[in-house]
């Protein structure tokens, strides 16, 4: 009979309009959500063998843009990776100083020269040759602090990517858990939305780590490549591993095998600029421990056995035997040239003129090998050690190798070095940090319109009336035939 | 005498409007009834009185005789159950009673029907709340229905769904698009192997992987465009299943893509497929790694080693989430890891007279010497229309008809008993003539 197939028409009408309400009731309450993305009810018209009747709801679509959302993604992992490596060079800049502060590495040069030249100017005071001691006291002092940054830093960037590892590593389990459950509720056409918007979710969480490719297959499931074309997720999540190491000394390397590479199902893998990981905040960790910490350090060592080999020298203090440690020295003993890796960690100061370690002043003098203090108007020594520390010599190692310099001069290439190199990660950080922003908001602009919503909800709440009222007409009419 | 014959008329018809009466009671309280086919009450006269211009006349008076017309088909009505069935058009449901059942559904206690609401009982079988059993041919392994003879009832089985059910489906096909770096095939590379895992599922639904790696031909001077591809099947220990090599081209407008795949060994390369012929552990694989000069399979641009796409058909393991019934009448089951397997085919039975079926209760029939011998038909073959999911078919009923019938009825009735009483008033009068 027709009045009731006009009355389940309306009904599935009813029905469709409720579902598309709490559609829109859940968008606008996600208005705000990270990685929400809308959803809009699909209907048709229901065919019931030959015939129509009514509608039908054939699913939710969740309206996503692919293509800006890997871009994103790139730009995002790029922008975290530029920004860790920008920090990093920040954090050693500061701790190198500026080249006008007093405190800063160059500054503690030039305040030895300076003491140098007003104890000769007055070399039977006591008291110049103890601001002699106590500025080469704060120069080796300088040299090992920020060594000692070098390696905290080398270390934290260890930490962080034991725990980036396991964090990729918990997020692809559950990524490959979501799989299977989205492709579960897909085949038998449930909405899935909401663990679409949960994948998607922890993909981005991987993908500022690693950057990944997303390959969709059939059911919903996707498969995850690192950009770099490592397989992370196919079917199976990869299993990453990495070994932590507790404290980094600057003789630790991937090369000598004291630290750790990332393997992924057993196989080891580059993290190098070009490896297979390249790009994301897990090879930013890696460039700072393995390039950008390594390099500054070497830089610093080239600067410290430049000066350590100036004063360990019989011509400049004649009261030393060859092998005997000049007035910086390594650890406490004399300087091998073998040993110039981590010299700065262990740049030290003779005890023969420290106070502190039993030893007396003058012989900044008299000469470290001096038994008793020499006449005391004597400035032969005290002035050798200031043209020594400013005569330009052939650099033995680093960066400037080969090329001749003063020590105060050696020192303040590194700070500039330093610096310069800061400003340039900083600027191209900037960069990517601006297009990382300006995509984001792209993916912003295509999420909930509230507005929109708003004038669906209307259009539905117009329906569903509608259809009530065909109900309450089909009711009137089966009345009228019951009052013949 | 002909004033009694017009009294007999008169309680023929009331008997024969009374059973109008009760089909149409009988419509009216099965309207809401799923698959109710309509009764009919059809009126016969009767005649005594043969002769031509006969000087009397007597009333035969009336007979009544019901039918139910089992031919005419009610409208679908959508449910949210996909194991409501309905037929549209011509043929029924073979179901069986589940007393018939208990017997071990000896031929002949097939019934029919047109629509019910099947769910599965604690073992699984498809029954109605009503008791019907739902009888179909059961596939084979592979999803395939066997050859069965279509004029019995022989190769019907009950339906019987088990729920905890798993299946594996293998992997029989794979598509590999993958760019290689062009970079490292030019003289000075570092000639790095590239390696890429691919995972497949084999016939006993467990996860295997081919491993595949891509070397570079470094050359002296200039650049070879060439890679030796070898595929390892980790289910046979690693090992090499398929060594090619594949030279790309550098060409303007064919830059990049596959110029020749020279097979060293395994299974030949297809140019007109862009297809490898791999055998697995468990059988042949097909490949495809594109054709020549196609951009979407393997291709060797620029720097980057990046799969680009790489889809395979096949899935793990899984557990049954859905069985539904399709408009060929296979029943299918769908598995929670995406894919679908055909359990039985209910066929459509279907016979020369659909009105001389015996009608039994819940809106069942049953062959008779008058319906003809039935046929199973696959549904939607032959004169038989489409099974329908997610539908019931509603009463053939129309109140507003049974309703008009039902005034009808009723002032035939009284005119039937004015007519009685009217006989009563002439026989009164003729007994009156003698005071």
């Amino acid at each position: 009979m027709s009045i009731s197939g006009s009355m389940s028409s309306a009904l599935s009408g009813l029905n469709a309009a409720a579902r598309s309400a709490e559609l829109i009731s859940s968008n606008i309450a996600n208005a705000l959500t990270d990685g929400y993305g809308r959803r809009e009810l699909q209907v048709t018209a229901r065919r019931v063998g030959a015939s129509g009747q009514g509608v039908q709801v054939v699913g939710v679509s969740r309206e996503l843009n692919q293509a800006l959302l890997a871009d994103r993604r790139l730009a995002s992992a790029n922008a975290a990776n530029m920004n860790l490596q920008a920090d990093f060079l920040a954090r050693l800049s500061v701790a190198l100083g500026g080249p006008e502060d007093a405190g800063s590495l160059s500054g503690r040069f030039a305040t030895f020269d300076t003491t140098l030249i007003a104890a000769s100017a007055d070399p039977q005071s006591n008291a110049r040759q103890t601001n002699v001691v106590e500025a080469a006291r704060a120069l080796t002092t300088s040299f090992r602090a920020v060594s000692k940054e070098i390696q905290a830093a080398r270390s934290e960037a260890d930490g962080q990517i034991a725990t980036q590892v396991a964090t990729v590593n918990s997020a692809l389990v559950a990524i490959a858990e979501l799989n299977r459950n989205i492709t579960a509720s897909s085949a038998i056409g449930r909405d899935s939305s909401a663990l679409l918007d949960q994948r998607q979710q922890l993909i981005d969480q991987v993908a500022t780590i690693i950057p990944v490719r997303e390959i969709r297959a059939e059911n919903g499931r996707i498969a995850l490549y690192s950009a770099g074309g490592t397989a992370l997720l196919d079917g199976q999540p990869a299993k990453l591993a990495f070994s932590h190491v507790g404290i980094i000394a600057p003789d630790m390397t991937i090369g000598s095998g004291a630290l750790s590479g990332v393997t992924i199902n057993g196989r080891a893998i580059n993290t190098g600029a070009n490896g297979t990981i390249a790009g994301g905040t897990l090879a930013a960790n890696f460039a700072i421990r393995d390039e950008l910490a390594p390099d500054a350090q070497v830089e610093l060592d080239a600067t410290a056995r430049d000066l350590i080999s100036r004063f360990q020298d019989s011509a400049i203090d004649p009261t030393l035997a060859p092998g005997d440690a000049g007035l910086f020295t390594d650890g406490s003993a004399a300087f091998l040239t073998a040993n110039e890796e981590g010299i700065a960690a262990r740049l030290g100061l003779n005890g023969a003129v420290d106070p502190n370690a039993g030893g007396a002043v003058w012989r900044i003098r008299d000469g470290i090998g001096a038994v008793t203090p020499g006449p005391v108007g004597q400035t032969a020594l005290l002035s050798s050690m200031q043209s020594v520390l400013n005569e330009a010599r052939l650099t033995a190692s680093g960066a400037l190798f080969g090329s001749s310099r003063g020590a105060l001069s050696l020192a303040a290439n590194v700070v500039t070095g330093v610096a310069n190199e800061r400003l340039l990660r900083e600027t191209e950080a900037g960069f990517a940090a601006a297009r990382a922003t300006a995509l984001q908001s792209l993916e912003l602009a295509g999420g909930v319109d509230t507005d929109r919503e708003l004038q669906d909800l209307l259009l539905v709440e117009q329906a569903y009336a509608a259809n009530a009222k065909v109900i309450q007409t089909a009711d009137d009419m089966i009345q009228i035939l019951l009052g013949m | 005498m002909t004033i009694s014959s017009s009294l007999n008329a008169g309680v023929a018809g009331l008997n024969a409007n009374a059973t109008r009466l009760a089909t149409i009671s009988d419509n009216i309280a099965n309207s809401g009834t799923y698959g109710y086919k309509r009764a009919n009450a059809d009126f016969q006269s009767m005649v005594i009185t043969q002769s031509q211009g006969a000087g009397a006349y007597s009333a035969g008076g009336v007979r009544a005789t019901s039918t139910r017309m089992i031919d005419e088909r009610g409208a679908l009505v959508g449910t949210s159950n996909a194991l409501d069935i309905a037929v549209s058009g011509r043929g029924m449901l073979p179901v069986t009673s589940a007393v018939g059942l208990k017997d071990g559904f000896a031929s002949g206690s097939m019934m029919m029907t047109t629509t019910g609401s099947f769910r599965p009982d604690s073992n699984g079988t498809l029954r109605t709340e009503s008791g019907l059993v739902l009888l179909g041919w059961p596939a084979n392994a592979d999803g395939t229905i066997p050859v069965l003879p279509r004029d019995t009832v022989s190769g019907l089985k009950p339906v019987t769904i088990n729920a905890n059910q798993q299946a594996g489906d293998p992997t029989t096909a794979m598509k590999l698009g993958v760019n290689l770096p062009a970079t490292s095939t030019v003289a000075g590379a570092a000639g790095n192997t590239l390696p890429l895992s691919v995972e497949y599922f084999g016939n006993l639904g467990t996860s295997e992987a081919l491993d595949i790696s891509f070397a570079p031909t470094v050359p002296g001077t200039g650049s070879s465009n060439e890679w030796t591809m070898i595929i390892k099947d980790s289910a046979q220990a690693g090992a090499v299943i398929g060594e090619y090599t594949l030279t790309f081209d550098n060409t303007r407008g064919a830059g990049g893509t596959l110029l020749s795949v020279a097979t060293v060994s395994g299974g030949a390369y297809s140019a007109t497929e862009g297809q490898l012929g791999l055998v697995v552990a468990g059988g042949p694989l097909t490949m495809t790694i594109g054709r020549l000069g196609d951009p979407n399979g393997l291709t060797q641009l620029s720097d980057s080693f990046a799969p680009t796409s790489i889809t395979k058909n096949g899935s793990p393991v899984g557990s049954l989430t859905a069985v539904e019934v399709d408009e060929n009448g296979y029943i299918n089951a769908t598995y929670d890891t995406g894919f679908t397997r055909r359990l039985y085919q209910i066929p459509m039975v279907d016979v020369p007279n659909l009105n001389g079926l015996v009608a039994l209760n819940n809106q069942t029939y049953k062959i008779s010497p008058n319906s003809g011998s039935f046929f199973l038909w696959d549904a939607g073959d032959g004169p038989t229309g489409a099974v329908v999911g997610y539908a019931r078919e509603g009463s053939t009923t129309d109140v507003a008809a049974e309703l008009t019938a039902l005034i009808q009825t009723q002032r035939a009735y009284s005119s039937n008993a004015k007519v009685i009483q009217t006989v009563d008033e002439m026989l009164q009068e003729t007994t009156n003539i003698k005071r």
